[in-house]
């Protein structure tokens, strides 16, 4: 089964391309500081999202920022 | 137009929308024209095969009932020899006792001519009202009013009379005939409804000569008292020793004859029955015919001749079916048939433009149809790669503005095909790069903003 952080970057793939795994591991070094990005877990979704949120938009449309953002949302009953 | 090079040579650079414009109408275009081509001819061979069946019943039809017709009418003929042979036996017995005076020829053809000249032609009266004149007889002439019997002892002579009086009541009963004769073994003429034959030779005439050997029919010709068309049926009159001791001849009234060969229903406005019999090298034709009131005996066709091929060929008792020309040469579709009684060819016939009518009709509402097809697709295929050459076109534009260094580009393709497909990749690769620039803006000191020096 792929980890979370996977399953993250395989949606952010399909919004940012190559630059996806970046994006991603920039986020969750911010949204939790004291973790690797592959270690993320689904307590710290919450914060990513924000980072998502703010920052998405800079490099797509708004509508696709925010389906990214609702994709990355659904993540968020995975394990819990 | 630009034009571009090919390993053919230079062609015409074509555009997407012109392209697929192209395809489309070529994709509509041609299986429309081959299907309606296809269904054009397929309708035309039926409409063909049809009309050659309905044609091939109406001629068989048509020369069972002429054959038939001219049957009875030869067994008719046959029966009223039966009749009169008591009174021919009288008859034959006390001529032969004496020698007759020296008979003037029945001359068939010229016979008119004298009728004309001394009015004794005249239509025949009712017997039973004699005030008012009564409408004579379809087609036959009537003799004249013969003078009140005189009595006689002789038996010759009332056997003479009793034969007139039974011809007369057929003729006025069987209404097919002109004119009966009743001729002796020897050739005179010894009673008829045309009381101006009797007494006169029939010796020589073809249908003497033939009847006395079995029933004979002679083909159509002029009848010398109507001046209209006619035949003669002739038969032997047998005694009980089956010795022919004279003839009995009947001249048709053919006016029901042609009614039934004219007979134009199923044929159309074109369309006519035409029968012809093969005499010597020539086909003559031996009815009246629905464009030539006159073609009896006046229309014929040399054997070999390039036109009327259906007609030569049914006068041979070639029976079949197809395309040929007409004695008029206009190309018709004909159907042949025989007809063995009388040894006539029969051809039903219509033109060809009038047959072919409901096929034309038909090609051009194809047509028509095939027609509204192709716009149609016209009208699909424009609007199509006007669809599509609009996304083509605004994934263009968008990568243009990024050339120049506009990162800032928005796609309103919302598709879900290969093209939004495309719009999504395009919008991935613009996302990609707009976070590589600012990474890189990020990571690059300002050129404005120095690093501190220690």
């Amino acid at each position: 089964m792929a980890t979370l952080y996977e399953d993250i970057l395989k949606i952010a793939r399909s919004y940012m391309g190559i630059a996806a795994k970046e994006y991603i591991d920039r986020r969750c070094r911010i949204a939790a500081r004291d973790t690797r990005p592959e270690d993320i877990t689904v307590e710290k979704l919450d914060r990513l999202l924000a980072g998502i949120d703010m920052t998405a938009k800079v490099y797509m449309s708004e509508q696709k920022a925010r389906e990214f953002r609702n994709e990355i949302l659904g993540l968020t009953n995975r394990s819990r | 137009m630009k034009q571009g090079r090919s390993p053919l040579g230079y062609v015409p650079r074509l555009n997407w929308r012109s392209k697929l414009l192209l395809l489309f109408a070529l994709f509509s275009l041609a299986p429309t024209a081959v299907l309606s081509y296809w269904g054009m001819q397929a309708l035309s061979d039926q409409a063909e095969r049809n009309f050659l069946d309905r044609i091939e019943g109406l001629a068989k039809a048509k020369a069972q009932v002429v054959d038939q017709f001219m049957k009875d009418r030869v067994r008719q003929v046959e029966r009223i020899a039966t009749l009169v042979v008591p009174e021919m036996k009288v008859i034959t017995n006390k001529s032969k006792q004496e020698t007759g005076p020296t008979t003037q020829p029945l001359q068939e053809l010229d016979d008119a001519k004298v009728l004309e000249g001394n009015g004794r032609n005249t239509p025949r009266k009712d017997a039973d009202t004699d005030d008012e004149p009564k409408q004579p007889l379809e087609g036959p002439v009537a003799p004249l009013p013969r003078p009140p019997p005189q009595v006689t002892e002789d038996p010759a002579e009332k056997a003479t009379a009793s034969l007139r009086k039974t011809l007369g009541l057929i003729l006025w009963d069987q209404r097919e005939y002109e004119e009966l004769l009743i001729i002796d073994s020897s050739g005179a003429v010894v009673a008829s409804t045309f009381q101006g034959h009797e007494g006169k030779t029939a010796a020589n005439i073809d249908y003497f000569i033939q009847g006395k050997l079995a029933t004979y029919v002679q083909h159509v010709f002029v009848s010398p008292i109507t001046e209209k068309l006619t035949m003669v049926v002739a038969t032997p009159i047998k005694d009980a020793e089956q010795h022919a001791i004279g003839v009995l001849a009947a001249r048709l009234n053919l006016n029901t004859f042609f009614r039934l060969i004219g007979d134009q229903t199923g044929l159309g406005q074109t369309g006519e029955t035409v029968v012809a019999k093969k005499i010597d090298s020539e086909i003559v034709l031996m009815a009246p015919t629905r464009h030539d009131d006159d073609a009896a005996l006046k229309r014929r066709i040399q054997l070999g001749s390039r036109h009327s091929q259906a007609l030569q060929d049914a006068a041979r008792a070639q029976i079949g079916s197809g395309l040929s020309t007409d004695y008029r040469e206009r190309r018709v579709f004909a159907a042949r048939q025989y007809v063995p009684s009388l040894d006539w060819g029969l051809v039903v016939k219509i033109d060809e433009d009038e047959a072919r009518e409901a096929a034309i009709s038909a090609r051009a509402r194809t047509v028509a149809l095939a027609a509204g097809i192709i716009l149609l697709a016209l009208i699909c295929s424009f609007i199509a790669s006007k669809t599509l050459v609009r996304s083509l076109r605004e994934l263009k534009e968008a990568t243009e503005k990024i050339s120049k260094g506009d990162l800032d580009v928005k796609l309103a393709i919302r598709s879900r095909d290969e093209v939004g497909e495309l719009a999504d990749s395009f919008e991935r690769m613009v996302a990609a790069i707009k976070f590589f620039r600012d990474d890189r803006e990020e990571e690059e000191p300002s050129e404005k903003d120095p690093a501190p020096t220690r």
